[in-house]
């Protein structure tokens, strides 16, 4: 087998079999290609948002996010709808074999009926074909946004997209806005990743990346908790890039939080979802010793499970030494409203670790990160 | 095309290990295929344990998906009777039937084991 011009073309293999991975890799690095090797959905597209290899091969059952979920998204970005994509898979139903059609793939290969080496041929021959597979522009329906820049017409069109995600009434239309809304941002937030780690606006650039992940890879998840922290997100996107604004690089301060709750599990789950080198926890299980922690020191953020109502919001709220700064307040689903008072945000139960720290992020920061 | 039903008897009747198959995935190195064979037998021992318990937790979820990748891992290892047995414990329409299908493919990843491991020993391999 020649592999002249494919020598030294990078391969981005997606595969959650440790064991399919290691055959694969050694068999395509003796083929003199450059592999890079990812165990899920989920992190496939976190690669291919920073670099674009020359060929994608892609199983279907992952977890996190399956590969018809990977394929979908790289025919739907512009930048990346051409790629060649091998799929290699065990899946052959009727129905998954249609949906993945669907999603256009540049070939379609069952693992068991087909050996490494075919595989490795199989690439090659895609690398040296000239030109590469144009198989799939993106689809007319989704209009390459507008190049952004950070002026009136972005915000306003951020505030547009952002709408369009929030009132969304079907799967498809959820998923067709919120691919429009961060084609739109994309750009803006990739640009201020060259601040200081630490830096508020990486913090933020991240916790959107986690959002959208979340959307993207977890669609049960979304509730209207989780939009709730992605209109935060807009609303805060929106400011940080108003003309009249200036980038703000400085560093998010570590920001001590005050995490009350009485059930031992919930607190420690909060706790841990807080453990990042940008928040310093401090756990307490009991109403008496929070006031008194409120009372005698200052934390940047206050979240709050109220078990079954809002009295110790109250209690917290009535602290005569002051405002005790913003309160995330921990509520059950079937209770959640989205808050209307500043500084005051509710996370729905089962807490979302996304949502939680999405919204502690930006609280913290409005208080003082 | 819908995934054939994968009958005992078709279980029975497919090779054990061909070794054809580890051999071009090991690229015909012994050291390769002492390697492959050594991360197959890891993999694949942690796999029936979590199968076992997926199935005591009742998550048919995670009992499939696991047996999905291993039926993956022993098809490119060369092991069509293990890949098949699995893939019944994949296919299996309720938790009886399941538990059914594991318990037939625990005696044959025993069995597959015993093959790849007289297969390293000897000198098919360059």
């Amino acid at each position: 087998m020649s592999t002249a011009g494919a020598q030294n073309r990078c391969v981005l293999l997606v595969d959650d079999d440790p064991f399919i991975v290691a055959v694969y890799v050694a068999k395509l690095k003796r083929a003199g290609l450059d592999v890079d090797a990812v165990t899920d959905g989920a992190e496939a597209l976190r690669r291919l948002s920073s670099v674009r290899p020359d060929l994608v091969i892609l199983d279907l059952n992952m977890p996190k996010l399956n590969g018809i979920e990977v394929l979908k998204h790289i025919r739907n970005t512009p930048t990346l709808a051409t790629l060649p994509v091998l799929v290699l898979t065990n899946v052959c139903s009727d129905s998954v074999m249609r949906e993945a059609w669907e999603a256009r793939p540049t070939r379609y290969l069952i693992k068991r009926e087909t050996t490494p080496n075919a595989v490795v041929e199989e690439v090659v021959a895609l690398l040296q074909a000239a030109p590469l597979p144009a198989a799939a522009p993106a689809p007319a329906e989704i209009p390459a946004p507008a190049a952004p820049s950070a002026d009136a017409d972005w915000v306003e069109q951020v505030g547009v997209q952002m709408k369009a995600v929030l009132s969304s009434r079907t799967t498809d239309g959820f998923r067709e806005a919120l691919y429009r809304f961060r084609e739109l941002v994309r750009p803006q937030l990739s640009q201020r990743r060259s601040q200081p780690e630490g830096s508020f606006i990486v913090l933020f650039a991240d916790a959107m990346d986690s959002l959208f992940e979340e959307f993207y890879g977890h669609p049960e998840n979304v509730s209207p908790s989780l939009l709730r922290a992605f209109e935060l997100c807009g609303e805060r996107l929106s400011r940080l890039f108003a003309p009249e604004s200036s980038v703000p690089s400085r560093s998010f301060r570590v920001a001590t939080v005050l995490v009350m709750s009485e059930d031992d599990v919930l607190r420690e789950s909060l706790g841990r979802i807080l453990d990042r080198p940008s928040f310093r926890p401090i756990r307490v299980g009991e109403m008496g010793a929070a006031l008194h922690l409120l009372r005698e020191n200052a934390f940047r953020l206050v979240v709050l499970d109220t078990g079954t109502g809002d009295d110790y919001l109250e209690r917290i709220q009535a602290l005569s030494t002051g405002a005790p700064g913003p309160v995330i307040v921990v509520t059950a689903a079937e209770y959640y409203r989205p808050s209307q008072k500043p500084g005051l945000e509710r996370v729905s139960k089962p807490v979302n670790p996304v949502d939680l720290y999405v919204k502690a992020l930006l609280l913290a920061e409005s208080s003082g990160g | 095309m819908q995934p054939e039903t994968i009958t005992p008897a078709a279980i029975a009747a497919s090779v054990v290990f061909d070794e054809r198959i580890l051999t071009e995935a090991a690229s015909g190195s012994r050291t390769e295929a002492r390697e492959l064979v050594s991360m197959f037998f890891s993999l694949t021992d942690a796999a029936f344990r979590e199968m076992q318990e997926a199935l005591q937790r009742g998550d048919l979820d995670v009992l499939r998906r696991l047996a999905h990748r291993a039926a993956g891992s022993a098809a490119t290892c060369g092991l069509p009777r293990l890949m098949l047995s699995l893939r019944a414990v994949e296919q299996a329409p309720d938790q009886p039937g399941a538990a059914a299908a594991l318990q037939t493919a625990e005696p044959v990843y025993r069995e597959a084991r015993s093959a790849l491991v007289r297969f390293v020993r000897t000198e098919a391999i360059p």
